[in-house]
């Protein structure tokens, strides 16, 4: 009698536990629904993608662009983000998409899309992104970070609690850097600098498609970018490797979409936190250049061959 | 298996299920599932390592029924010593056999000769040290009379290889841990609920103070040349908590699951931290491996009998030992040498045992002068576990050095960082010192503590193993 009342009280205490993360996976969710994802009637143009336009593009000096990546942001997010940013805001109409080198390969499926941190820390922030589909991926390849990430929501909810809601900042923004790490970034890419394997990722590939038809389909421009990167990387044999196959890709599959290839862009030294990524000088530049770039009939002629 | 992993809280319930359901009615049978689930347990880590405690369980046990055949000293010795031999020359050569080796070579290449030896890529088998310790107490009270050998073959090696205390201890004598292998264990309700609570403070302690601290004990100790001396200060300070939240972390869940399963371990950590001299502290550090050298070295070397110089050597041989015990590095044995050195003046002026009581008992503050000497003990460990961090001697004498600077009156300039921390710890410190007249932090009287309460508090800890529990680290005490 004595173990039976044990059990019941261990699956007591779990059950306490499990009605917590079940309340705050839903309570989660209803404050990132209540502060809504309704942006200013003029913002029509979106950013979306990993660090490079995180650190890259200034939405603050663009007036109608809300720039939304986000640090080891997969192509799955991104899709669930134009998603449901286009179905609460019809304006918006262009689609900025970072589009680089490392986007698509492998290697990244495991550093980044399926990391198991990065999977628990984007679940409780996406949560109400999600499809059946998405949620149904994350949990069968990675259930254990699913696992914590529902855990760790009944600490986000109270964090979005006193916040007063969710900011934008958790979805994704500009990210504001004065770092200037260069030096160091040039020493440790020359000392680590492998080839990673020349393949592309089926799942992203699928991802990212699913964007290229969504956008199509929605009557939203898609524009693909690559922001700044420093010489010594762009000049490396073996990320050149890497360019030839995305423009291989690019020229293959995407002809009728427009690559703002700004790899080669001209900056400064001193406007690199480090070698793939601006600080807020060369961040300043590069908006100030992009954003007259993307004036109507300008693309075009500019980008398209 | 790590006690704070996934594999563990399915394997945990699992072997419980089957302990109490399907094994329950015949101790033998219960007692093969605990061989079966301790080997599955240790093999988790590698397979090979169960070549030898099985090799060792075998050894003690066949020279056990041999002690008890035999009636003549000298074939009694022989025994004694072939079980020494085998148990200790496994620790020897896996543990310490590159140590030698490289001293050796350094001290012939010193004198100008040069010995071309090279060391061998040996794995440390987990928990050697405490295993090895286990089996050879049996062998020595067997030897001398103090327990009767058994037969119970089974028994026996359920008893070497228990697998909540088999790696990190606590270090079992045979005398309390063998004979509750024999009889029928009864589950006890209240003995199974105040074990899960022992587990979860263990938990709490080890994913949330000591995971965190290692972080930031681990940067300070990489980087200490760079830092100030009041960052070194927090250094010794996280490393102190981290070993601390570790080390007792893992006792308590080694004892709250033993005591799902029914048996009682022996307390092995007492509120260290509260101790108000050095001598009282090694009553509550350890305490297992403490009565450990007590019972087999101590006092088989004569103890604190005999003149002076006799009982300072007693002293530092059983302190230098216990170092060397933990590992094969000076700076361990600098450790332990500090500690004799802490100790010695106490026992000289024979005030080693002024302290048994709990730092005061029946009241909720202790007065100033035992809060002065609790911080004075305090920091002499904090310098002591500079050594025991620290990659060499050198870099502990350099890093002690490097503290006692100006900069040691800086605000650290991590200090933000460490908040969160900062404030766990103080948390933990809070819940001990009104607790410290029990077994373990979260031992609550019947009624004492209202029930909602009671459940808030551990939920509130459940869910801090998840929000704020640091990145997972080994247990300090696995290498030893």
């Amino acid at each position: 009698m004595d173990i039976r009342k044990f059990i019941r009280g261990c699956l007591k205490f779990l059950g306490i536990f499990l009605l917590v993360c079940i309340v705050s996976f839903f309570f989660n969710s209803f404050l990132l629904k209540l502060n809504g994802y309704k942006l200013e009637p003029h913002q029509n143009i979106l950013i979306l993608g990993d660090s490079h336009t995180e650190y890259a593009i200034n939405d603050s000096i663009w007036k109608n662009s809300v720039n939304l990546s986000h640090s080891a942001d997969s192509y799955i997010y991104s899709l669930m983000k134009i998603k449901r940013m286009k179905q609460e805001n019809p304006q918006i109409d262009t689609l900025l998409l970072a589009f680089s080198n490392h986007n698509l390969l492998t290697e990244y499926d495991e550093r980044w899309l399926l990391n198991s941190s990065h999977v628990k820390s984007k679940f409780r922030i996406y949560t109400d992104l999600m499809s059946f589909k998405d949620f149904k991926f994350f949990l069968k390849s990675k259930p254990l970070a699913v696992f914590q990430g529902i855990l760790e929501m009944p600490k986000y909810s109270i964090k979005l609690l006193l916040k007063g809601g969710i900011k934008e900042r958790d979805l994704g923004k500009f990210q504001y850097s004065n770092r200037n790490k260069l030096a160091e970034s040039i020493e440790r890419f020359q000392r680590n600098n492998v080839q990673r394997a020349l393949e592309y990722s089926q799942v992203e590939k699928e991802n990212f498609f699913d964007i290229v038809d969504f956008c199509r389909s929605n009557g939203i421009t898609l524009l693909l970018i690559s922001t700044p990167i420093h010489e010594v990387y762009l000049n490396n044999e073996k990320k050149k490797k890497e360019f030839e196959l995305l423009y291989d890709f690019y020229s293959s599959n995407l002809k009728d979409v427009t690559f703002l290839d700004y790899s080669f862009f001209k900056l400064s030294d001193s406007d690199y936190q480090d070698m793939n990524h601006l600080n807020h000088k060369g961040a300043k530049k590069f908006t100030e250049h992009l954003i007259q770039d993307i004036k109507p009939n300008k693309i075009k002629t500019k980008f398209q061959n | 298996m790590l006690f704070n992993s996934v594999d563990f809280a399915i394997f945990l319930p699992v072997v419980f299920l089957l302990y109490w359901f399907v094994f329950h009615k015949n101790i033998t049978v219960q007692n093969v599932l605990l061989v079966v689930a301790s080997y599955f347990f240790y093999g988790w880590w590698d397979p090979r390592f169960l070549l030898l405690i099985v090799f060792s369980s075998l050894v003690d046990y066949s020279v056990g029924l041999l002690l008890s055949r035999t009636q003549a000293q000298r074939a009694r010795n022989l025994l004694l010593l072939a079980s020494l031999v085998v148990n200790l020359g496994f620790l020897g050569f896996f543990k310490y056999y590159n140590f030698f080796l490289e001293n050796f070579v350094e001290a012939f290449t010193f004198f100008g000769r040069d010995i071309g030896a090279s060391s061998l890529n040996i794995i440390l088998p987990v928990g050697i040290s405490f295993y090895t310790f286990q089996t050879l107490s049996y062998t020595i009270d067997v030897y001398n009379g103090k327990l009767k050998p058994t037969k119970n073959i089974v028994s026996f090696f359920a008893f070497v290889s228990f697998f909540p205390q088999l790696v990190a201890g606590p270090i079992e004598r045979a005398t309390n841990l063998l004979p509750q292998f024999y009889k029928k264990r009864v589950f006890v309700y209240s003995e199974a609920v105040d074990g899960m609570r022992q587990i979860l403070w263990g938990l709490f302690k080890k994913v949330v103070i000591a995971d965190n601290c290692a972080r930031f004990a681990n940067i300070i100790f990489e980087n200490y040349a760079d830092l100030s001396g009041s960052t070194l200060v927090f250094g010794a300070f996280f490393f102190a908590l981290q070993i601390y939240g570790d080390f007792s972390g893992y006792s308590d869940i080694a004892i709250g699951v033993s005591r799902l399963f029914g048996f009682k371990l022996m307390q092995n950590f007492a509120f260290p931290y509260f101790s108000r001299d050095i001598a009282e502290f090694w009553r509550r550090w350890h305490i297992s491996l403490s009565t450990w050298f007590r019972d087999y070295l101590y006092i088989p070397i004569g103890g604190s009998r005999g003149g002076i110089g006799k009982k300072i050597r007693n002293v530092f041989v059983i302190f230098v030992v216990s170092g060397f015990w933990h590992g094969a590095n000076w700076t361990f044995i600098a450790w332990g040498f500090l500690n004799a050195l802490y100790f010695v003046p106490i026992m000289l002026l024979n005030k080693n045992r002024i302290h048994t009581d709990t730092v005061a008992e029946g009241k909720i503050f202790s007065s100033v002068t035992e809060l002065f000497q609790i911080l004075v003990t305090f920091m002499l460990t904090l310098l002591a576990w500079v050594f025991f961090r620290a990659p060499s001697v050198t870099d502990a004498v350099l890093y002690i050095k490097k503290t006692f600077t100006f900069s040691i009156f800086s605000i650290p300039a991590n200090f933000q960082e460490w908040l969160i921390t900062l404030f766990f710890i103080a948390f933990m410190i809070c819940v001990e010192w009104f607790q410290r007249n029990r077994k373990h932090a979260l031992e609550f009287t019947q009624g004492k503590l209202p029930r909602h309460f009671r459940w808030s508090l551990y939920v509130l800890l459940f869910f801090s193993l998840f929000w704020y529990g640091g990145a997972q680290q080994d247990f300090i005490y696995f290498q030893f």
